[in-house]
């Protein structure tokens, strides 16, 4: 127990210490600063670029910037859909697994290109591994990669002044991925391989146990790509169990590890926001209610999950935490993680739109589960995921100042800029689209007689699947009560548009808010300036984050894991 | 938009080059040339053949289900053989919600239903042995009845008494506390009794492992501290002294019992 809390101490230690570090390095990176590693990365961009047709200097619209995502991202989307149904046919696939049918490869396509890697397959005989490294591994890069980019534009049009251009998506995303993302996940990678994590490109290996029994122990390059599942809060597992797979996550330093990972550049971007806004001040702002929602959300899940079930309890099972016995509610939680670190990793995991899981969360007790589909309603913002998280947030903090400027008959301002009807007009489009989506669905799915046959538990706890399925995905989160089957038409179809919402029809709204505010100029603060900077404004946001969310699901929040909780006498 | 889209194809295939197959293939490169053993699974070896992989749970029962005596027992497990495949073993957890009659049984007054199916403040399937039974019908896979209907059949035991689920919690904890010789009211520690997320936990805690070695002592006709020592060797502590929860790994354990014998 003691060292379970030094181990959460351990994790805010390290997000302290590579929270400015990472950031500072990524805000040389954005702005095309000197940045450490020039002479080794610069060669390989300049390739790149010349390859592939780029002028990285050629500054891009708003308009131009969005089309360029949605134009690689369809791109990649094809790509992607046409590896899966053609997967027999391709090399390395050394079990021979067949093609993927259409529903499927299409949510799965959709799912990894929206960064949500929602997961209705089991990776150990579905994916072959042509499929997962130059398929899902590519998109577990760019779609993170793109995120960020997104949040560079953001960053941009509050920053600049009287301009028409946020940079150009191709440079950004190509130097992201050489110089943030591969040289982490790399040195990840290798310390997981170190510690048992598989790397290898078998088949399945054949043995047959000491009792007698056969088993097939599946090979596969796991390490790469578990590294920059986590760094890139993609979330898709190699296997079935995600990070809970003991070859996905081997050891106690493998699970601090991929913790640490999934938190590091959503909260570094925050950093990074006060670097590129020349006012650190506003960067402890964002993330001050960034990290003050994690931790109450991460707070909240592991004493759940510690003090275990308490219906078990009277079968004479013991769940009390000692030096030789986890205890806890471990069903579905793996010993070596124990239920306080596994709640910290699924309650992070949740936090950011990463959903890679140690644990089965459909297991959880009823309000640690509650608190964990909690943090995906809050819209993926404490940290959130990697430049979603960001924008996420300062879309939230746009709308903290308008109604700050409310309160006091001012015209809200934010860094300078004034936000005026029209950006307000598109916060709120981006508030509302995803909500939308979640209840609309969820409410069609639980009248619906065929959709009904997916719960696997019944009652309030079966509400609470449904839910979660729709937030997980309009959230771009991935992680599942995975007791529902999603693998049918009606669920791959509408979780396949739910993620396309959660992901394009709020990035469009962001940029056009970043055109919008970069042709600003920028305006002396007065004294009506609401100061953003501030440890009010920091709680004033997450304040607003938690009402806003609060009001929009509080009624199906009630009826799902609240009304277990009471029902369920826990 | 023509431009973008020619611009994003040639982008795609360069990323996919260099970020999934250049990365990965150079990644199993260094996993294969400086940490081998790992990279490719941990395998551990019994006379020659591999038997497993340490990181990789199995189970110690025979054909029929029963635990072997003489080898330590792993943690319940929901992995599954892959049907597509027919060989591979797929990592699963149970999913079942902490309030689900197939996890915690009938719990009167929060879960229990009557024989109609409506709520009911006791369990009317309850046994001498068992309090929270879950029956069972009679189909040959003898599945569990969770929602009752009027004129459903259920399976006896030539007592009278109903078949129970064996895989709820309240009954593994029975079965546990009869395969280790324990009191009908001792604490079983709940990692012997739930399954994992993984369904290959490696590991079981070492509270479990301390409970069932007298049985294996006595089954392999050695000394208690023989088997305690090995326990102690074959633990894994927390990572750095801080970092998760220790953990006995079965598999090593009981092939360094084999060992012993054949010396």
């Amino acid at each position: 127990m003691s060292q379970n809390v030094i181990a959460v101490i351990v994790l805010i230690v390290l997000l302290c210490i590579s929270t400015p570090l990472l950031g500072s390095y990524m805000a040389k990176v954005f702005q095309n600063k000197k940045a450490p590693g020039d002479r080794f990365f610069l060669p390989i961009e300049r390739l790149i670029y010349r390859v592939t047709g780029v002028d990285p200097e050629g500054e891009q619209r708003w308009t131009t910037y969005a089309i360029s995502v949605l134009a690689f991202s369809f791109v990649s989307v094809v790509v992607l859909y046409g590896m899966q149904r053609l997967q027999a046919h391709l090399p390395f696939n050394p079990d021979h697994l067949a093609n993927l049918p259409a529903p499927l490869s299409f949510n799965t396509a959709v799912s990894f290109l929206t960064n949500t890697n929602w997961q209705n397959y089991a990776g150990e005989d579905t994916m072959a591994q042509f499929t997962q490294m130059a398929g899902l591994v590519v998109q577990n890069f760019v779609s993170a990669a793109a995120g960020i980019a997104v949040a560079v534009a953001l960053m941009r049009g509050l920053t600049r002044k009287r301009s028409n251009t946020l940079g150009n998506f191709w440079a950004d995303l190509t130097r992201i991925v050489i110089r943030v993302l591969i040289p982490i996940a790399a040195i990840a990678a290798i310390i997981l391989i170190a510690q048992g994590a598989e790397q290898n490109l078998h088949a399945t290996h054949m043995i047959t146990t000491v009792a007698g029994q056969s088993q097939g122990i599946p090979g596969g390059p796991v390490g790469s790509q578990e590294t920059i599942k986590q760094l890139g809060t993609n979330g898709g597992g190699f296997f079935n169990a995600n990070a809970g797979h003991p070859f996905e996550s081997p050891t106690g330093l493998t699970n601090m590890l991929l913790n640490w990972l999934l938190l590091s550049i959503p909260f570094a971007l925050g950093w990074t926001f006060g670097k590129m806004a020349k006012d650190r001040k506003q960067g402890y702002a964002v993330l001050g209610a960034m990290g003050g929602l994690f931790l109450i959300g991460a707070l909240l899940v592991m004493p759940f999950e510690a003090n275990g079930n308490i219906h078990i309890t009277q079968a004479h099972v013991s769940q009390a935490i000692t030096a030789t016995s986890p205890g806890g509610n471990m069903e579905g939680k793996e010993i070596r993680n124990g239920p306080i670190l596994s709640a910290l990793f699924n309650s992070s995991s949740t936090s950011t739109s990463t959903g890679s899981i140690n644990s089965a969360n459909d297991s959880y007790t009823p309000l640690g589960g509650g608190v964990i589909l909690f943090n995906m309603m809050l819209g993926e913002i404490s940290p959130g995921g990697t430049g979603s998280g960001l924008y996420g947030m300062l879309i939230m903090a746009m709308l903290a100042v308008f109604i700050a400027g409310l309160m006091v008959g001012r015209t809200p301002e934010y860094l300078g800029k004034k936000i005026q009807a029209k950006e307000m007009k598109l916060v709120v489009l981006y508030l509302l689209m995803v909500p939308f989506v979640i209840l609309t669905f969820t409410a069609i799915s639980v009248v619906m007689h065929s959709s009904l046959a997916s719960i696997y538990n019944p009652g309030p706890h079966g509400l609470s699947e449904v839910t979660y399925a729709f937030t997980s995905a309009s959230n771009n989160n991935g992680s599942a009560f995975a007791g529902l089957n999603g693998n049918t038409d009606w669920y791959n179809t509408t979780l396949g548009i739910c993620m396309l919402v959660g992901r394009f029809a709020l990035m469009v709204p962001v940029l056009a808010i970043a055109g919008s505010l970069a042709r600003k100029q920028r305006v002396p603060a007065s004294s009506g300036t609401f100061p953003t900077g501030t440890p009010i404004f920091a709680l004033m946001l997450a304040g607003i984050a938690v009402i806003v969310v609060g009001l929009t699901y509080f009624p199906v929040l009630a009826l799902g894991p609240i009304v277990e909780h009471l029902v369920g006498k826990f | 938009m023509r431009r973008q889209l020619l611009t994003s194809v040639a982008m795609v295939i360069v990323l996919t080059l260099v970020c999934g197959l250049g990365y990965s293939l150079v990644m199993t490169g260094i996993g294969e040339l400086a940490f081998g053993h790992q990279a490719n699974g941990s395998v551990v070896t019994k006379g020659g053949k591999d038997v497993g992989s340490s990181l990789f749970g199995q189970s110690f029962t025979d054909s029929k289900g029963n635990p072997i005596p003489k080898y330590f027992q792993s943690r319940p497990s929901e992995a599954v053989t892959s049907s597509a495949t027919d060989n591979i073993t797929v990592s699963e957890a149970s999913n079942l919600g902490p309030s689900n009659p197939l996890l915690i049984g009938f719990i009167p007054g929060v879960n229990s239903v009557g024989l109609d199916g409506s709520p009911s403040k006791t369990n009317p399937f309850a046994t001498p042995a068992d309090p929270f039974c879950v029956p069972v019908d009679t189909t040959s896979t003898a599945a569990p009845v969770t929602s009752p209907t009027p004129g459903q059949k259920y399976a006896k035991n030539s007592d009278g008494t109903y078949v129970c689920d064996p895989n709820t919690v309240p009954e593994r904890a029975i079965a546990y506390r009869q395969e280790f010789g324990l009191a009908s009211d001792a604490q079983v520690p709940v990692d012997a009794v739930t399954a994992s997320g993984s369904g290959l936990d490696p590991d079981i805690s070492i509270a479990n492992a301390d409970i069932q070695a007298p049985t294996v002592a006595k089954a392999r006709g050695l000394s208690l501290a023989t088997v305690m020592g090995l326990i102690t060797s074959n633990t894994t502590g927390r990572s750095l002294g801080v970092l998760g929860d220790p953990g006995v790994n079965v598999l090593t354990l009981n092939i360094a019992l084999d060992n012993l014998a054949q010396k």
